[in-house]
């Protein structure tokens, strides 16, 4: 049976009087991208450096690949690769010396670093770049930079920490599609990112934190399924009696109906048809209707139900 | 750590503020200071002292007409006189025109004017003057009137001049310029100033000054090997950026630095490696930013500078009169006093203790900075 990659138990950390991370439980599969979500400050980036052992604790047990974490165990260190959240680069470094410096930290062999620089270059797509400083380079090809030195080595597990933050959206997408390329090459992703579009765009599965507390943990449609709210349907009418709203509510599923600046809001529990459902009562009374939206529940109502707050508050 | 050696100096090569400032100073400042000495040096060059003499109608006042006329002949007098009469010798003196007034008689003697206090080296030269004349005058009627069979013996003695103390040399270069030590101390400077590239190494190894310390961290590759190999680096780029600043001053600028060459070479590295070790320990303090260690390099070599005699020749000297641990201890004077005993003295024991210092030095800086900088796990990032 396969250890986890990572396992962290019971982890505490405080910063003096602030709890930074609570009494946190991850695990995490080989082979899966793993999201963690939360606002700025929710304890991500510590989790992270915890993990990392680049952070002392103050409880809690880590291990990586079944092997407690340490300073010293370079032989799990050599199976890491980590993306910070700032650009790690040197400024007197081209982009080729950059990725074969930091490559250079792990392969001693000069033969494979050239060969798994090269394939770093070719993966974040860095090849006419090659011989460009950093200054020279624009903020998404300098965060390729930066993934491709975290990367260049070939570790089995890479962690991530908010790798898209200041990219352009053409940028991070082809940072996300590398992200995935890099899992089917094998790699065990941990992901960490308070945008929850690109959570659940490549997650295989998530775990929500915020005050340093794993609130919930699954994947995106097990997330989805822990709130009440599954479904929301806005009709835009121009009047609409209040004994048909009160219809409406006593439809299947539905658990919630305003009628507010001439636009109807449903909410549903789940089921199936809600919308054909409500449109069919609507149509059955000759009420006439413009626009019709139909909205599953995001990641963030997913955080809105568990915190009571957004989740980029 | 071949790869890492072979990479920063790639980086240490580009870093062209760091570069620039390291050749800079030795370069320009040793320029100026050449400038600036030379025309000194023109300065200091002797002149005759005027003097106003008065020969009374005695027997003495040919011998001192004599002798002034003797040491007045040659290429390089030591003496502009004016035989004049008391009158005339005290307006001259009360307008500054000659220094001092010699009159003839049983003892010659010597007016000076109490206003003339700059001119105090001219008036003691003619005070030495008399005194010897006198001396010998004496001696030689004493001769005269109890063994006037010996004063062969004894004018042979005036004309080679017996001395009783005997000197020993302790100088290798006697005619070395005085405005030499402010090389050595610009020298000194350029050396401690490396302490910036120190400074990068403690801050881009620790993980919770810079995100390059974090990545380094992670690696596999122990703290110790890359801490050892930036210093490696450092010190030997920094130690030749040293080397073409010292070239310029010994063969463009013909400053005199080049006594014994090779322990010349030897001290500019052991400074060199001070100085990078001087930063490394500066960057190993506290979480402030490498910016504000930068800062703390000129708040701390400067006044170092300062008291070794970059800014005033002679500060060195006062400090041994008052303080003279303060020598003992602070790096740029034990830098400099390197260049001046190799220059100075034909024995090392001095050079040596310098070195030894300079190395206590560098050991104490290198394993304070190892053992903060090679910490892996942080409080906070």
């Amino acid at each position: 049976m396969n250890e986890p990659a990572v396992k962290v138990e019971n982890l505490v950390k405080r910063y003096k009087e602030i709890l930074a991370v609570d009494h946190l439980n991850l695990e995490i599969r080989q082979g899966e991208i793993f999201g963690l979500l939360g606002p700025n400050g929710s304890g991500k980036t510590t989790t992270i450096n915890c993990i990392l052992s680049l952070l002392s604790y103050d409880m809690g047990d880590i291990s990586i690949f079944g092997k407690p974490m340490a300073p010293n165990r370079y032989d799990i260190k050599k199976d890491i690769g980590i993306i910070m959240q700032n650009v790690a680069v040197f400024d007197e470094l081209t982009v080729y010396e950059n990725i074969d410096y930091f490559c250079g930290l792990y392969i001693k062999d000069k033969k494979i670093r050239a060969q798994y620089v090269e394939d770093a270059i070719d993966f974040v797509g860095l090849n006419d770049f090659r011989k460009f400083y950093p200054k020279k380079l624009s903020g998404g090809l300098l965060r390729r930079l930066n993934i491709a030195c975290g990367i260049a080595h070939k570790p089995k597990l890479i962690i991530l920490d908010e790798p898209t933050v200041a990219v352009d959206p053409q940028s991070r997408n082809s940072i996300l599609e590398g992200i995935q390329k890099l899992n089917e090459n094998g790699a065990t992703i941990i992901y960490t990112s308070h945008y929850m579009e690109e959570v659940e765009q490549i997650c295989t599965r998530i775990a929500i934190v915020d005050k340093g507390k794993n609130l919930a943990l699954g994947t995106k449609d097990e997330l989805k399924k822990l709130i009440k709210k599954r479904e929301i349907i806005t009709i835009d009418i121009l009047d609409i009696k209040d004994s048909d709203i009160a219809a409406i509510e006593n439809l299947p599923h539905v658990y919630d109906v305003t009628f507010e600046n001439h636009q109807l809001t449903i909410l549903c529990d789940g089921g199936q048809h809600n919308l054909i459902r409500v449109l069919d009562y609507l149509q059955s009374k000759e009420y006439s209707f413009g626009h019709v939206h139909s909205e599953l529940p995001t990641l963030n109502d997913v955080f809105l139900e568990i915190t009571g707050k957004e989740l980029r508050d | 750590m071949a790869h890492i050696i072979l990479l920063s100096w790639k980086k240490l090569f580009r870093d062209k503020v760091n570069t620039f400032w390291i050749l800079c100073f030795p370069i320009v400042l040793g320029t100026l200071f050449n400038l600036a000495f030379s025309n000194l040096a023109k300065d200091e060059k002797m002149s005759p002292i005027p003097v106003a003499v008065i020969l009374e109608d005695d027997e003495y006042a040919d011998a001192l007409e004599a002798t002034i006329d003797e040491i007045t002949d040659s290429t390089d007098p030591m003496l502009d006189p004016t035989y004049c009469t008391m009158d005339e010798a005290m307006e001259l003196l009360e307008a500054k025109e000659i220094t001092g007034i010699l009159q003839s008689g049983e003892q010659v003697s010597l007016t000076i004017s109490s206003n003339m206090t700059n001119d105090t080296l001219n008036q003691s030269i003619l005070q030495a003057f008399t005194n010897e004349y006198n001396m010998q005058q004496d001696a030689i009627i004493n001769i005269l009137t109890t063994h006037p069979e010996k004063i062969a013996d004894v004018l042979d003695n005036f004309e080679t001049g017996t001395d009783y103390n005997k000197t020993v040399s302790l100088s290798r270069d006697d005619g070395a310029s005085p405005f030499t030590q402010y090389f050595f101390n610009l020298l000194a400077m350029t050396s401690l100033f490396t302490a910036v590239g120190g400074i990068k190494i403690a801050t881009e190894n620790q993980a919770n000054l810079t995100p390059l310390g974090a990545r380094k961290c992670v690696s596999p590759t122990h703290k110790l090997v890359t801490l050892v190999s930036e210093l490696i680096a450092t010190t030997t780029y920094e130690f030749l950026l040293n080397i073409i600043g010292f070239c310029y001053l010994a063969y463009v600028l013909k400053v005199d630095i080049l006594s014994r060459f090779p322990l010349s070479i030897f001290s500019l590295f052991i400074s060199c490696l001070t100085g990078v070790s001087l930063g490394l320990f500066i960057g190993s303090l506290g979480q402030k930013q490498a910016e504000f260690k930068q800062g703390m390099v000129f708040a701390v070599t400067m006044p170092m500078c300062f008291l070794s005699g970059l800014m005033i020749g002679n500060m060195r000297i006062v400090i041994e009169e008052h303080c003279p641990i303060i020598n003992k201890l602070n790096p740029a004077a034990l830098i400099s006093d390197c260049y001046y005993t190799l220059a100075t003295y034909e024995s090392l024991d001095r050079f040596k203790t310098d070195i030894i210092t300079l190395i206590v030095y560098t050991c104490i800086f290198i394993l304070f900075g190892f053992l903060v900088t090679r910490r892996q796990k942080y409080a906070s990032l």
